[in-house]
């Protein structure tokens, strides 16, 4: 399990370090938004543990969208109890919302349900079943709805077989053509 | 003959022409010169408007102009401010020009006042007029951008208190967690590269803490034996109990502590630099269900006296210019106020409205 730690206070982060790290194969820091980026891109993540205050306000809500979309269980950890925020980040299926001060038992027993889940998907997954979060507007429609959650499960499942079309196909039950013809519909690119 | 005379009178036209050109060339290259210099100065001196005011005064025979008054503003209270030399001016152009809670009133006497001479008066007092518009529109520019930078580190504080505490707890729990002499050590280590960036935040939200200028008193207005709440906070400054006099007012006791704190506070200071200095707080009722607090030091007197209230304004290196601006601030949201006097010894005075139940 890997586990990307993001809060821009350096002392603050580095004693959560130490008192998480154990529960983790990995342990990486990031202290800005970029760097926290930089992290997702090149490395897949299990966990990540996010401040929503990084060196601006909203910094953490640009890599906690990233990382969800990622498969990344998100903990918002953060000392903002703006109750408009934290229904943002909820529509936008963060893991978990933490208001800081915590005690230390508690942001543990958040971290370790976190991983509990991703085991279980990762378990999942490859029996080729899969866990979409998704937050739906009714307003738009069933269909906009149904295509929505189309995309992401092409994503998901495309990304995770990197981009192998026979793979893909193979997945979902689907001939090579389908294949490519979602690709075009929803502009996927494979990310160099 | 006739020719002759013609030719003569159209030569005599034609130099007298060119001598008025001329004359008009060397009038306008003056003035406009003139011009240019003030336009100097105001940037020598920085766009500031007080101290672009005052050197005026040099500039006035270059302008073509007798005398020059102005009344600088702020929140309908004059800071600063020049009479004319004589008072009996029969002609003189004046305009007021404000911005935010700064007006300038600012008057000019010309020279001479006949023929072309009011077209020219007219001109420089519109470039003087413009120029002091545009400083006094770049104080409150400057003074409003950092009221906006500290309303954006409120929020920082909020922040940066709840990670301190954050930090805390955490530090708290790892030093109960960490058993074995490697944990320990790596604790250790931790809390080493943790104590530099954790000092400099800590020193960084206490100074912005400083700044809180905008706190709301929503406690209930209570009965306040003024000689105990001036005694305890002389006492914690460490200043001994001094004050003569006793008076009881109803108010917000944190509300009536803040302002107090600010003046002590300053009183300390000056204290500090000056070690003779010897002071006295005096509280006197006075009519009109009025009662004063006298803030009284032999120390040197106020410095610019007018501008102390100005925010921002201070005579202190490490001063943020916003305890006295505070002070009057709070103290105007109950209907009290204050004045400095530094006749015969610098002296802050507090006047409270007295209230029953």
């Amino acid at each position: 399990m890997t586990l990307l730690l993001i809060d821009d206070d350096n002392s603050l982060r580095s004693q959560l370090k130490f008192s998480i790290e154990t529960l983790f194969d990995e342990v990486y820091e990031a202290e800005n938004k970029e760097d926290a980026l930089f992290h997702i891109n090149e490395k897949s993540f299990d966990v990540a543990v996010v401040d929503l205050h990084l060196e601006n306000p909203y910094d953490g809500y640009e890599v906690a969208k990233t990382s969800i979309k990622e498969n990344i269980k998100t903990i918002m950890f953060t000392a903002n109890n703006n109750q408009a925020d934290i229904k943002e980040l909820i529509k936008l299926g963060v893991f978990d919302y933490l208001n800081k001060p915590v005690d230390i038992p508690t942001l543990k027993a958040a971290v370790r349900r976190a991983i509990l889940f991703r085991k279980n998907e990762k378990k999942l997954a490859k029996d080729n079943i899969y866990y979409l979060n998704h937050c739906v507007d009714a307003k738009e429609g069933i269909k906009s709805s149904i295509t929505n959650i189309e995309k992401d499960l092409f994503e998901k499942i495309l990304k995770q077989n990197k981009f192998n079309i026979y793979h893909t196909a193979k997945s979902l039950n689907m001939k090579r053509e389908h294949i490519y013809y979602f690709i075009k519909k929803y502009h996927l690119q494979r990310e160099v | 003959m006739i020719e002759e005379y013609f030719a003569e009178v159209l030569i005599l036209v034609g130099i007298i022409n060119l001598l008025i050109i001329y004359f008009i060339r060397f009038e306008v290259r003056k003035l406009t010169n003139s011009l240019g210099k003030v336009i100097e100065l105001n940037k020598t001196q920085h766009y500031e408007l007080e101290s672009f005011l005052t050197n005026l005064e040099s500039f006035l025979f270059q302008l073509q102009l007798q005398d020059y008054s102005y009344k600088v503003y702020f929140q309908n209270e004059v800071i600063q401010e020049r009479k004319l030399q004589k008072n009996n001016i029969k002609y003189s152009l004046n305009e007021t020009v404000s911005s935010g809670e700064y007006a300038v009133h600012f008057q000019v006497v010309p020279l001479r006042d006949i023929g072309e001479q009011k077209d020219k008066n007219k001109m420089v007092f519109n470039t003087l007029i413009l120029l002091i518009h545009e400083n006094l529109h770049m104080k409150v520019e400057a003074i409003n951008k950092k009221f906006e930078t500290i309303s954006k580190y409120h929020t920082f504080i909020l922040h940066d208190t709840k990670n301190i505490t954050q930090f805390f707890q955490a530090l708290s729990y790892n030093i109960e967690q960490a058993e074995t002499i490697k944990e320990k050590e790596q604790l250790l280590d931790y809390l080493q590269r943790s104590i530099n960036p954790l000092y400099q935040k800590s020193t960084k939200l206490l100074k912005l803490l400083e700044l809180n200028c905008e706190e709301k008193f929503y406690e209930d207005k209570q009965k306040i034996q003024l000689e105990d709440l001036l005694n305890s906070i002389l006492k914690l400054y460490g200043l001994g109990e001094c004050v003569r006099g006793k008076g009881c007012v109803i108010e917000q006791e944190a509300l009536l502590y803040v302002v107090f704190e600010n003046v002590i506070k300053n009183i300390k200071d000056k204290k500090e630099k000056e070690p003779a200095l010897e002071f006295k707080i005096e509280i006197k009722y006075l009519y009109e269900k009025k009662i004063s607090i006298f803030f009284e030091d032999n120390g040197t007197k106020i410095q610019n006296i007018q501008k102390v209230f100005e925010p921002f304004y201070t005579t202190k290196k490490q001063g943020l210019g916003i305890g006295m601006y505070k002070v009057r601030t709070l103290l105007h949201s109950i209907n009290a106020d204050v004045e400095l006097k530094n006749d015969p010894n610098a002296t802050v005075i507090i006047t409270l409205p007295l209230r029953w139940f």
